[in-house]
């Protein structure tokens, strides 16, 4: 497939809230061992606040309808999850460029939504947070968007990044969040946020 | 298994919310996530705002009322607002004299404020911030978080707010009780998380954990549990390291239960550090040994001081009126 389209980003969220509701329990049993074992609570209401805003706002220009996410997300009250998605989804509105985008417009939209998150994360790559997977995941994504022009391809290419990135931050000291203070106890433990990453991703890539 | 008197876990951050104001209706009045005064202070004093999760209580809401906060945006349990939330805190407080923003040194409450000053700032609010970061780490270089030394904070500047003070005065007065106040946490017990139910971190039956945070995420130092004095003695050798306290100073001592430490416990722990304080010459002037900052039934307590002046005293000493705190 080449053209990227609304409905496409609906049905990736939609798929993503779901495959959180059945992940939920075992990311908030991950997050206990560096955090304070709530992560899968927080990003379950989140993921779900998300589903709802899509179905709600179904109807509006893809801008707008990003929008709509990022304020229903944030009203959330869920930590530090509410900011960042909260900005991951205003990031997308700023390179929505209509209902329909063609590959190099995905690769910008998807890359414009990642600004959007490091804009208040500041996190970089191995500082064991959702970045871990955020940021190669994006990459591999908008790389293989403008190498292949393949939309599923280069989705199904993200997740894998998104999973190994995830897997990753098991060898990480954490620099942010409730595991910072931990030091080397961290090492072995994988994110929980990142891991949520890696469930959306793969949702996002099964949804196409 | 976990034994709480709650009724669906979704809803515990509303419905203890409720059951504050109603309560302390003659204090407080809920609206939405917004713990707000009953009586608000007239427009041309300075507001105090502040924000954070639940289920630490008395913190952070117990101390919204005369005197103390304006309004406390409340997140959920242990999980900070959302940018909205605090938002909707500052427009309701909007005024010429300016709004103190108190926020704790935790990710969530950094960024939910960092978003929420922006879109104030493009609403025209006038807001100056406190980032509190007064707790003591196992070692220097790491920066502290933001414990129950936000106390101090609220009580002080809220009194100089009522006092006609300005914003521009009463951030400066912000920044000194920030420089001059130590908090270090000692756990004995583990918390539970009431929403999942599961158990945070891990320690020993013969364990404790000093320096351990509000949440039992670790990373502080475990050591075999020790006699109130030579916990206590322990805390406040660090307290008087970190603030460099000398003989002739002058502290407000707090011993803050965690939840399920008693008020016996506090009572002794206060006297055991107040006599070591007193051993070095550092006398404790004002003090209070009773819950401050909880975590559920973690065990353990919060050692918190302020290094005091004459300024500072009398402000400690003004009245206020809140749900967990009146003076006079």
């Amino acid at each position: 497939m080449s053209t990227f389209t609304k409905q496409n980003f609906i049905d990736m969220l939609r798929k993503a809230a779901e495959v959180i509701e059945k992940e939920h329990v075992a990311l908030s049993e991950l997050d206990a061992a560096t955090g304070d074992g709530d992560h899968g609570v927080t990003i379950n209401r989140t993921m779900k606040a998300v589903d709802e805003a899509v179905v709600e706002s179904a109807a509006l220009p893809l801008g707008e309808l990003t929008g709509a996410v990022a304020m229903k997300v944030m009203m959330c009250d869920g930590g530090s999850t509410s900011p960042l998605l909260g900005s991951y989804f205003m990031g997308f509105g700023a390179a929505a460029a209509g209902d329909e985008l063609d590959a190099e417009q995905t690769a910008a939209f998807f890359e414009a939504a990642l600004a959007g998150f490091y804009d208040i994360s500041k996190a970089e790559l191995g500082d064991k947070t959702m970045m871990d997977a955020l940021r190669p995941a994006t990459e591999t994504l908008a790389a293989k968007l403008r190498e292949t022009g393949d939309i599923k391809a280069s989705f199904t290419a993200a997740a894998e990044a998104a999973a190994t990135g995830a897997e990753k931050t098991k060898e990480y000291v954490a620099k942010f969040g409730r595991a910072r203070t931990m030091g080397e106890r961290a090492i072995g433990h994988q994110d929980a946020g990142a891991t949520s990453w890696k469930h959306i991703w793969a949702a996002f890539a099964e949804a196409l | 298994m976990m034994k709480k008197f709650i009724n669906n876990p979704d809803n515990i951050t509303a419905e203890l919310l409720e059951g504050m104001c109603m309560a302390y209706s003659q204090k407080v009045t809920l609206d939405g996530k917004l713990v707000c005064r009953a009586n608000p202070k007239s427009e041309d004093k300075v507001a105090i705002v502040t924000l954070g999760g639940t289920g630490h209580e008395p913190a952070l809401q117990g101390w919204v009322g005369d005197g103390m906060i304006d309004v406390c945006a409340a997140g959920d349990v242990w999980a900070a607002p959302g940018p909205p939330t605090l938002l909707s805190a500052l427009e309701k407080v909007n005024r010429d004299a300016g709004i103190l923003l108190v926020t704790l040194n935790h990710a969530g409450d950094v960024m939910s404020a960092k978003m929420a000053k922006q879109m104030a700032s493009m609403k025209g609010i006038k807001v100056n911030e406190i980032l509190t970061t007064e707790e003591i780490r196992p070692t220097e270089e790491e920066e502290g978080r933001g414990l129950g030394g936000c106390f101090f904070i609220y009580k002080i500047c809220g009194a100089a707010a009522e006092q006609g003070k300005s914003l521009e005065e009463i951030t400066a007065l912000a920044e000194k009780i920030n420089s001059q106040m130590a908090t270090i946490a000692v756990l004995s017990e583990l918390a539970t998380h009431p929403s999942t139910g599961g158990v945070c971190g891990t320690l020993g039956d013969d364990e404790m954990e000093i320096c351990a945070g509000q949440h039992g995420e670790g990373g502080g130092v475990v050591m075999p549990m020790a006699t109130s004095k030579e916990t206590a003695e322990l805390l406040a050798g660090k307290i008087i390291t970190k603030l460099g306290l000398t003989e002739g100073d002058e502290i407000v001592l707090c011993i803050g239960g965690s939840g399920k430490t008693t008020v016996m416990e506090q009572l002794i722990a206060y006297r055991d550090a107040a006599k070591f304080f007193e051993s070095k010459g550092i006398k404790a002037v004002r003090g209070l040994a009773e819950e401050i900052l909880t975590v559920q039934e973690a065990g353990g307590y919060q050692m918190m001081a302020l290094k005091v002046d004459d300024e500072l005293k009398t402000l400690w000493d003004a009245p206020c009126n809140t749900p967990y705190y009146t003076v006079g």
